[in-house]
């Protein structure tokens, strides 16, 4: 029998988005430098605060999607949002999509992305009963390498020359973790 | 004035524009044929009505990430096929390809080649794309072929993905990049066989050396080749032929293989075990290697990345 909470870790936990309090925070995300280099491979631009509840109304009005699920990453203490956590389901593949990230340069290095990803892991083979997780980064996300290898992820496929930034080409890295190397390591 | 081509007219197909109302027709009679939507897509096969077909069609055709064209057979006026790119990102000047040569009686024609090489034309010559991306299952053999012979490169696996039929089966993916396009036919492609030369009466000791001792899996041998003796072995998509050959000395031919392994000390140890004699290799960087001779006399070397 379980006796944890299946949302919650060490220093954070998953929720539900808020559109009335994450708006600001995310906006603030969609203007670092960083953010969405790291983990997208769109255009990167700055969102406003009033687009962002637009698209949370917006979203509010489809139907919910049964495959699709949207988490926010918060900390234990005082509830501050540091991140989100976006997963699709593929039940034909048995596999989770992941997009995870820590929004913000000053709360990354913290713990809070392995805590945050321990929830994940726990939650896709656990709950969902998937058999494996995927994810993609660009080749120059170093730090997003060395993590999601450390939590037992292994490059499975690598693009080549798949994105153009800072001047140059770059690989796009392929992830997965099964869940046979995910109950290996726990 | 230059010569402007017609780059979406082929000479047996040509890429039209997609048609809601016509192409739903089709569309809703494809699905009726499971094998082919088992090879599309990694969703359920199940057909789908005229009316939903439509929908569909209605929402993929004007999408910003993809362009789709239905592929129209110049003979018979009939479409045959769709072919696109889809997770299209501009700013990289990326995208992945989707074709489907959906008419069965229209398969094994080279109308999907001449489809292809239209859409790959397009976003290269006209659109000056870097890259085009794709992912197939392994066991879908003509796409398979087609890919490999338009030039695109393996680039990661996806093992087990699929479950059809209580087998699983793997998801490959490739690349193919603007410089690689179209393919330059001065220029071999790839490995795809070696072979190993053994004597008439050696063949089932050499069945047991290489696919019980190493681990390769034997594959059929053409009809037309069995007499010849000898047998077939592949590893990692790459085939190893086992041919007969009389009255020549392996021994004074430093030709070899060269067996990539993860254990090397085991392998030592395995193969002194069978009789082999270990002889070691001159050190090279990243690498750790060793070498010996197989029980007919065929040079072997057995290497190991290090760490």
């Amino acid at each position: 029998m379980p006796t944890e909470n299946l949302y919650t870790g060490k220093h954070v936990h998953l929720t539900v988005p808020d559109p009335d309090t994450d708006v600001e925070t995310e906006s603030l995300w969609s203007h670092t430098a960083d953010y969405d280099a790291l983990l997208r491979t769109e255009v990167k631009r700055p969102v406003s605060v009033h687009r962002l509840k637009k698209r949370y109304e917006d979203a509010a009005k489809e139907p919910q999607n049964d495959a699709e699920f949207d988490f926010r990453i918060r900390l234990n203490e005082d509830e501050r949002l540091v991140g989100e956590l976006k997963l699709w389901a593929d039940w034909a593949l048995s596999d989770a999509w992941m997009n995870l990230g820590i929004g913000l340069p000053g709360d990354r290095r913290k713990g809070f992305g392995s805590d945050a990803l321990r929830l994940t892991t726990r939650y896709v083979f656990d709950e969902l009963n998937l058999r494996r997780i995927t994810t993609a980064i660009p080749g120059y996300n170093e730090a997003a390498l060395a993590f999601l290898t450390r939590h037992g992820f292994k490059v499975e496929v690598r693009s080549r020359e798949a994105l153009f930034r800072f001047g140059r080409r770059w690989d796009s890295l392929g992830l997965g973790l099964l869940r046979a190397d995910w109950e290996a390591l726990r | 004035m230059i010569d402007i081509p017609n780059r979406l007219q082929g000479v047996r197909v040509a890429l039209v524009a997609l048609d809601a109302d016509r192409d739903s027709k089709n569309y809703a009679r494809w699905t009726q044929d499971p094998e082919l939507m088992r090879m599309f897509d990694t969703s359920a096969a199940r057909p789908v009505s005229v009316r939903r077909s439509k929908e569909f069609y209605e929402r993929f055709a004007y999408k910003d990430d993809a362009v789709d064209w239905a592929i129209k057979h110049l003979e018979t006026g009939e479409v045959i096929g769709l072919v696109g790119f889809h997770s299209i990102r501009a700013s990289h000047r990326t995208g992945d390809l989707h074709i489907a040569i959906a008419d069965g009686g229209q398969r094994g024609r080279g109308l999907g080649q001449e489809a292809l090489t239209l859409a790959l034309d397009y976003v290269f010559l006209e659109l000056d794309w870097h890259r085009v991306g794709l992912n197939v299952y392994a066991h879908n053999d003509r796409a398979v072929r087609l890919y490999h012979r338009m030039g695109f490169r393996d680039e990661g696996v996806l093992r087990d993905v699929l479950l059809r039929d209580g087998k699983w089966h793997d998801m490959l993916f490739m690349g193919l990049l603007r410089h690689e396009w179209p393919p330059d036919a001065s220029v071999v492609r790839r490995i795809h066989h070696v072979q190993i030369c053994i004597g008439a009466e050696e063949v089932e000791h050499a069945r047991a050396f290489y696919l019980g001792g190493l681990g390769l899996r034997e594959i059929d041998k053409p009809q037309a080749l069995l007499s010849r003796g000898g047998f077939w072995a592949e590893l990692e998509g790459q085939q190893i032929h086992f041919g007969v050959e009389q009255g020549v000395d392996h021994t004074l031919t430093r030709a070899h293989v060269a067996w990539q392994v993860c254990d090397l000390p085991a392998w030592r140890a395995r193969l002194e075990a069978a009789g082999c004699l270990i002889l070691e290799s001159i050190p090279i960087p990243g690498y750790d290697r060793f070498e010996t001779r197989d029980p007919f006399g065929n040079r072997m070397e057995f290497i190991q990345a290090t760490q």
